[in-house]
């Protein structure tokens, strides 16, 4: 996207260092940096000791990409006069597209972005990352979720029966 | 700025075992709202960290599969087991689980319970046990098919913000009671519901409200209402006429939405038109609706009180800016169809900012096509600003030559011929 010269620009600094330039607009869709710009609206550079380099530059590619896809939008209304149903129907259909080809990462890096997110307060990333979760949960069975996510099955048998009896439905085959 | 990176497997995760086991209760939470209960319940085998994760969720809902019994021995298993605050319950029914519904009601009364949710759809109806009524944290409330019970000691849900009932018969109060009980209430949907006698809805806070069912009067003291979606159904039009029969109070237009100074949508179903039609309709109403920019009317073309109650409501809406009207025809009424074109505005113009209009008929009939005909020419013929008028499912090629001749006010003006079963979405 073509960006005016006279947009303000904020630098992010992730835990381990790493300045990250964003626009203020990249920046607000974090609602807590917008938060920090509406207290104080001469902050410049915003430290964020939670968030390492690597996922940090992942959020910021989301947020860039939203706020394109927004812009995008808001241009072609202002263009037409209103907006085309079937035109914005792909628009949306092309974010759902890259938003999915975004969540192709390992669990752990999937977890650190849930974090993020949450930190950052990035509803639509949270939103994003939470589902992505769930979805590798849905339908499984114990031994497949803990596969995925390596978990470490620290239950003796005695505990593990315990738990089924409390809830022997749960572990039924089929409802 | 530093562009995105590659996304590159980070081998040193593994040090610090696994993470989502360490995300924190709430995040767990969010997951597990996303999931059917049976998956949430399955993750306490994961690891001792996930063994009581789920058992302090806010929110918990069933969906009925198999046997009403099964889905009860669930509900039943989950609830003893479950600690803490229950915020958000929800149940999907195929059976009315009448006698557990009153122990499980027992136990959110006492968890702080602010979403009740209840979705059934069986051939009986559910009953709602009055204990729902001591829930007094509820904030939404969500019952289908069901007939609900209130108690006389109900002192109100002071908190409740919205309200949501279908196909449901209330015992031991009115609506109007019921909803008088719930000063908060900000949403309120009625859908298919039988009131004998007046609908008397008394919500200071309501900003929207949506009926659909049969009643015999209405009353709204809603002065902050910005939507309002009424439908009035009746078995056959008779009924409508006796209730004017009896009625006989004045005008129904000037009564019933004489107070909405903060309207700005209005969508007008069934014979809604045709009660607010009775009794004496004046040329102008006593107040105008300054924000009201969106309307949608049904109007019989043959009845000729129902098309001036529709032109007494245009007058008072100057700020209209879009409009769906509909046209509809009874083959029992014996009356000659009226013609719209008596009813020129006598102000030099009631659509001075009419932006979008979307015209509908029930069915191709020439009587209808008439109406719409003369009803298009006055829309292109006054409103200066028009951008887009589209017929709704309409073939009939002469109608569109006739239509080409008409004259236009605006310049701008296109006529659009349109298959949508959805067709609001264009407005």
């Amino acid at each position: 996207m073509a960006r005016s010269s006279t947009e303000n620009m904020i630098t992010l600094m992730s835990s381990d260092g790493e300045e990250f330039m964003v626009t203020e607009k990249v920046a607000r869709e974090c609602t807590t940096i917008r938060n920090m710009l509406e207290d104080d609206c001469v902050i410049t550079n915003i430290p964020l000791p939670n968030v390492t380099s690597d996922i940090l530059s992942m959020v910021i590619e989301y947020c860039m990409e939203h706020v394109a896809a927004a812009e995008k939008a808001a241009a072609e209304t202002a263009e037409k006069g209103s907006s085309s149903a079937p035109a914005a129907a792909k628009a949306n259909k092309d974010l759902e597209e890259w938003d999915k080809a975004f969540m192709n990462v390992d669990v752990y890096t999937l977890c650190d972005l849930i974090l993020a997110a949450n930190y950052l307060n990035v509803s639509g990333l949270l939103d994003l990352t939470i589902q992505t979760a769930a979805n590798l949960i849905k339908g499984k069975s114990p031994e497949q979720i803990r596969k995925t996510f390596h978990i470490q099955n620290d239950l003796s048998l005695e505990e593990e029966e315990k738990i089924r009896s409390q809830t022997p439905w749960a572990f039924e085959k089929s409802e | 700025m530093g562009g995105p990176e590659p996304q590159q497997s980070k081998v040193n995760h593994n040090l610090h075992g696994d993470y989502i086991s360490d995300l924190p209760d709430d995040l767990k939470h969010e997951i597990f709202l996303r999931l059917p209960i049976k998956d949430v319940v399955r993750t306490s085998i994961l690891s001792s960290k996930w063994k009581d994760s789920w058992t302090s969720i806010p929110s918990l809902g069933f969906v009925e599969r198999s046997t009403e019994s099964k889905l009860i021995e669930l509900v039943d298993n989950v609830l003893r087991i479950h600690r803490g605050l229950i915020l958000n319950f929800m149940l999907v029914l195929k059976h009315p689980c009448n006698e557990a519904m009153g122990r499980w009601m027992l136990i959110l009364s006492r968890n702080g319970t602010k979403n009740f949710d209840i979705r059934y759809d069986g051939d009986e109806k559910c009953k709602i046990p009055s204990r729902l009524f001591s829930c007094v944290a509820l904030e939404r409330v969500f019952l289908s098919c069901s007939i609900i019970n209130v108690p006389p000691t109900f002192q109100g849900f002071k908190l409740l913000r919205s309200l949501k009932l279908l196909n449901f018969n209330l015992a031991g109060s009115s609506i109007g009671n019921l909803v008088s009980h719930c000063p908060s209430l900000k949403y309120l949907a009625l859908y298919k519901f039988v009131e004998q006698g007046c609908l008397h809805i008394l919500a200071p806070n309501l900003i929207q409200l949506s009926i659909y069912g049969e009643f015999h009067d209405l009353i709204l003291e809603t002065p902050k209402l910005t939507f309002g979606s009424i439908g009035l159904y009746s078995h056959n039009r008779d009924n409508i006429k006796s209730i004017a029969a009896k009625a006989g109070k004045g005008s129904n237009i000037t009564r019933v939405l004489g107070n909405l100074h903060n309207i700005q949508k209005l969508h007008v179903y069934d014979d809604f038109l045709n009660y607010l039609a009775m009794g004496p309709i004046p040329g102008n109403l006593p107040t105008i609706f300054p924000h009201l920019t969106e309307m949608f009317v049904p109007l019989c073309c043959l009845v000729q009180d129902e098309i001036a109650a529709a032109f007494c409501l245009f007058k008072s809406v100057p700020n209209l800016k879009k409009l769906r009207i509909e046209f509809v025809y009874f083959e029992d009424e014996d009356q000659p169809v009226q013609n719209l074109s008596k009813l020129k505005p006598t102000e030099d113009c009631f659509f001075k900012c009419l932006e979008t209009v979307n015209i509908l008929c029930e069915r191709n009939n020439v009587l209808l096509a008439e109406s719409m005909l003369e009803f298009t020419k006055l829309v292109l013929g006054t409103a200066p600003v028009l951008q887009k008028l589209n017929i709704i499912n309409f073939d009939d090629a002469l109608f569109y030559r006739k239509i080409e001749c008409f004259l236009k006010l605006s310049k701008k003006a296109e006529i659009v011929s349109v298959k949508n079963n959805e067709d609001w979405l264009i407005m």
